[in-house]
């Protein structure tokens, strides 16, 4: 038998984890229909697996599990570029956002080390708001939750995102794009940012 | 497209039409669709020839559609036959009829009552199948509940929870009856290589090798080989070769 491979069997016992949860992972697509390799044996057909590459797969998986959801890891191992992650060096050095920007989601994303590609998006768009000067820290804040809730409720749609103040009394919404909307003459709108040219820039930026 | 830019399409009667992009889009009668049709709503009374993929939020055919391409949507509800040539790719399917498909299934959730073909693999975080079935690969699914009530065969049923029993609703029965001969309610069995879960229950179902971390073969089974890791449970009216703990 070849020595670089592992038998199901084997991968479960070592890592512990369960049938469910190795097939579930099959379906998220965070372990590739290819590394299942069937094989006869004595036995019967058993399932193979690329031993380096499944057991490290697998450590990642069970690292990663509490931060992220297995859709944001499926994104990760694609390799594609919405796939694409940065760490928080580099998400300075490659100018997606400036230091004090990066500072202030430390604070908030204590625990995250590795930025996904929708992290990075909220970040670009957050820099730019508050790098326009319009809106505090406390509003960014607002914005990123605004945005972490609903901006995948779009997918693939554009839609802009709207910061409304009245009387000091601010709040932010996401919108479809090309669509009209008006509201009473004491509010005006603080900034407004399409999301879909933050998109763009962003692959620019990555590419 | 933005929703703004997008019409609605209505047809009744006998039609051939190019595909588009649609808001809405109602055919009563027998339409021919001669390319891609991609729109917000589907829905189909009568017979619908699709030449290329559809694409939807949601879709509802009510009659007998057969799609050349691929489907993508989010919900779609058919009473009645839809055979698909291209794959699915869908959040949740509620099928009350016949569904064939040439290429993979790929869902969230799938209610099947009645038949499922499927050539590729059947995915789905939730399968939920009270008839009969045949997926030519594997069944990878988190929860599989299946009453049977016909022939079954498929090559691989894997996930997390597995139950496999055999239907006895008579409502079903009169229902299924429009769909398949009757006599195969009296065939109403499983035929697969190999079954991998955490928790499995098996009735009427004839395997080579199943694996579990707990296992309880009911009635009517023929296993070869089990494999458990937990519990191990067997019915006098079951035939199990060999069982082993590992």
């Amino acid at each position: 038998m070849d020595e670089n491979l592992i038998s199901k069997k084997e991968l479960l016992e070592i890592t512990g984890i369960s049938y469910g949860a190795l097939y579930r992972w099959k379906r998220k697509k965070l372990i590739p229909e290819e590394w299942f390799i069937k094989k006869s044996t004595f036995t019967g057909q058993e399932t193979f697996f690329p031993r380096d590459k499944i057991l490290d797969r697998i450590a990642k998986i069970q690292s990663m599990k509490e931060d992220l959801s297995l859709d944001d890891m499926a994104g990760i191992f694609s390799p594609n570029l919405a796939a694409k992650t940065l760490s928080k060096d580099e998400m300075i050095w490659r100018n997606i956002v400036n230091k004090s920007t990066m500072d202030f989601l430390v604070k908030l994303y204590s625990s995250i080390e590795i930025y996904s590609f929708e992290k990075i998006l909220y970040a670009l768009i957050l820099d730019k708001a508050l790098q326009s000067g319009n809106i505090s820290l406390e509003e960014g804040k607002l914005l990123l939750e605004t945005l972490e809730e609903h901006y995948k409720k779009y997918e693939r749609k554009n839609c802009e995102l709207v910061f409304l103040r009245k009387m000091g009394i601010s709040t932010c919404f996401l919108i479809s794009s090309a669509c009209e909307f008006y509201f009473e003459t004491g509010a005006h709108i603080v900034i407004k940012i399409s999301i879909a040219s933050c998109m763009e820039e962003l692959k620019l930026k990555l590419s | 497209m933005s929703e703004e830019l997008r019409k609605d399409l209505k047809y009744a009667g006998k039609m051939t039409s190019p595909g588009g992009v649609y808001k809405r889009v109602q055919f009563d009668g027998e339409v021919t669709i001669d390319g891609d049709l991609d729109c917000l709503e589907i829905k189909v009374n009568g017979r619908l020839n699709e030449t290329g993929s559809l694409k939807s939020n949601t879709a509802k055919i009510n009659g007998a559609a057969v799609v050349n391409g691929n489907i993508e949507s989010d919900d779609i509800n058919i009473n009645g036959e839809l055979k698909v040539d291209g794959g699915m790719s869908v959040n949740k399917v509620e099928s009350n009829g016949k569904l064939v498909v040439k290429g993979k299934i790929s869902s969230e959730e799938l209610v099947i009552k009645g038949e499922l073909k499927v050539k590729g693999n059947c995915e789905a975080e939730t399968f939920n199948l009270k008839g009969a079935f045949n997926i030519e690969e594997t069944l990878n699914a988190g929860d599989i509940d299946i009453k049977l009530y016909g022939p079954s065969e498929t090559k691989e049923i894997v996930g997390s929870t597995i139950r496999v029993q055999k239907g006895g609703d008579n409502t079903i029965m009169k229902f299924l009856a429009t769909i398949f001969n009757p006599l195969n309610f009296y065939k109403a069995n499983l035929k697969v290589d190999t079954i991998e879960g955490d928790d499995l229950y098996l009735e009427y179902t004839t395997a080579k090798v199943v694996r579990g971390n707990t296992v309880n073969i009911g009635d009517g089974c023929e296993i070869d080989l089990v494999e458990y890791k937990t519990d191990f449970k067997k019915t006098p009216g079951a035939s199990v070769l060999k069982n082993v703990k590992v």
